[in-house]
């Protein structure tokens, strides 16, 4: 229930409380009022329609730095 | 070869860190998206032997009572469309579940965001919006009442079923469980931040907030292992690219804006005390009564309530795999995609 995705923003729509992300080339608008200061490129973790926290990009790549190609090592 | 280099050489950290405690760990995963991870992963056959996992209470499907899904199919059958999300549709009430009701001509409706409806619902239809979820989902409900009254809608209200995670985790602690150490829920966290979480180490049990990829897991094992070795019971926050010391403050303030604590049903854990969310009084007239029965809830030989309180593990129960499946399930633990037994039966190697 608590799933989350991340996704990165596209297009801040008019009244700055939506955005347009792009989620594995998938497009989707979002509320983004939870969100301070929203820009084009900034990732967010989408739930329930909602941005609920924008992701440190420099922490996710150290991460993706450690762990590389993870994804697809069969544990 | 680099990736499988780091992992196996975190795996043998982790393991180096048991064998240097001396025993299994009992961790508690308290959200049921960490159980899934852990599952399908393998994470419980890699530590086999090292870590007996856990499934806690963290599921808001599962410890969704029947009395609430009978709520809503005596409101369906007023007229009321009913929107939910789809982990509650299969979940069993006294004598049918959402989809069975659905089957039998109720208006029954899947959502994905609150918000999405209630920006799109047309004034005419009679709408009933099933709230229920942690703290990671209240938000989107705060924004729903939000917009509700923006549009000056008459004809929407929200049945609330929606929990806290801090009560039910001091009584699982205080009564229920002994356990060496605490996954908790990334996304909750998110929402309350580190600061939410203090509580825990109140209770003298290490503890690590963590994200959901497979890296994330490890990370926070690795983490997890070396505070037990320790002693050391300070929170730890390895998902540090989304949660904050103090949290979404904007979230956190839509939250206090629109609930008030409540006490709140869960199965397992039986009534508990601000375990729950209500919306405050000025908001009342958006909000349903909901009657509830906790005396005449129905005592099957379903064994959820051990099975989230970590008596039992879904094997154990006598229904488990002969009359509960996925496609027959029995209870709560089984109907969601995030239920313990569910995450055993799919992914399980047990025997």
């Amino acid at each position: 229930m608590c799933l989350g995705y991340p996704a990165k923003v596209v297009e801040i729509l008019e009244d700055g409380k939506k955005a347009i992300v792009d989620y594995l080339g998938l497009k989707k608008t979002i509320n983004v009022s939870l969100i301070k200061g929203v820009a084009v490129g900034d990732y967010l973790l989408i739930h329930s329609g909602v941005a609920i926290e924008k992701i440190d990009e420099k922490e996710a790549e150290e991460i993706e730095k450690l762990f590389g190609e993870v994804r697809n090592a069969n544990l | 070869m680099q990736t499988y280099d780091a992992v196996n050489t975190i795996v043998n950290i982790i393991k180096n860190n048991i064998e240097k405690i001396g025993r299994q760990l009992r961790i508690i995963e308290v959200c049921g998206t960490h159980t899934v991870s852990i599952y399908r992963n393998g994470f419980h056959t890699l530590f086999k032997g090292y870590i007996d996992f856990i499934s806690g209470p963290g599921c808001p499907v599962c410890v969704t009572h029947e009395g609430y899904i009978n709520n809503l199919i005596e409101l369906a059958k007023m007229n009321y469309t009913i929107y939910t999300f789809g982990d509650l549709l299969k979940v069993p009430g006294k004598s049918m579940s959402l989809a069975e009701a659905r089957a039998e001509g109720a208006k029954i409706k899947i959502m994905y965001s609150p918000v999405d409806i209630v920006e799109n619902i047309s004034e005419n239809e009679e709408a009933i919006i099933a709230a229920i979820g942690f703290e990671t989902t209240v938000p989107a409900f705060a924004l729903s009442i939000e917009k509700v009254l923006e549009r000056g809608l008459k004809n929407v209200k929200f049945a609330c079923e929606l929990k806290t995670i801090d009560q039910p985790l001091k009584v699982l602690l205080k009564d229920h469980i002994k356990v060496d150490g605490l996954i908790l829920p990334g996304h909750v966290a998110t929402i309350l931040g580190v600061d939410g979480f203090k509580f825990v180490e109140e209770f003298k049990i290490p503890s690590v907030i963590s994200g959901f990829e497979k890296y994330d897991i490890l990370l926070s094992l690795m983490s997890l292992t070396q505070s037990i070795l320790d002693s050391d019971f300070t929170v730890k926050n390895e998902y540090k690219r989304v949660v904050k010391k103090e949290g979404n403050t904007v979230a956190k303030r839509y939250i206090e804006r629109f609930f008030d604590r409540t006490d709140a049903y869960f199965r397992g854990l039986g009534l508990i005390e601000g375990g729950g969310l209500r919306l405050k009084s000025e908001y009342s007239a958006f909000s349903v009564q909901l009657k509830y029965d906790y005396e005449s809830l129905s005592n099957s030989a379903c064994r959820c309530a051990d099975v989230l309180t970590g008596k039992l593990k879904p094997f154990e129960c006598p229904l488990f795999e002969k009359v509960c499946t996925p496609q027959t399930p029995k209870g709560a633990c089984m109907v969601s995609q995030e239920g313990s037994c569910n995450a055993y039966f799919r992914f399980g190697k047990w025997k």
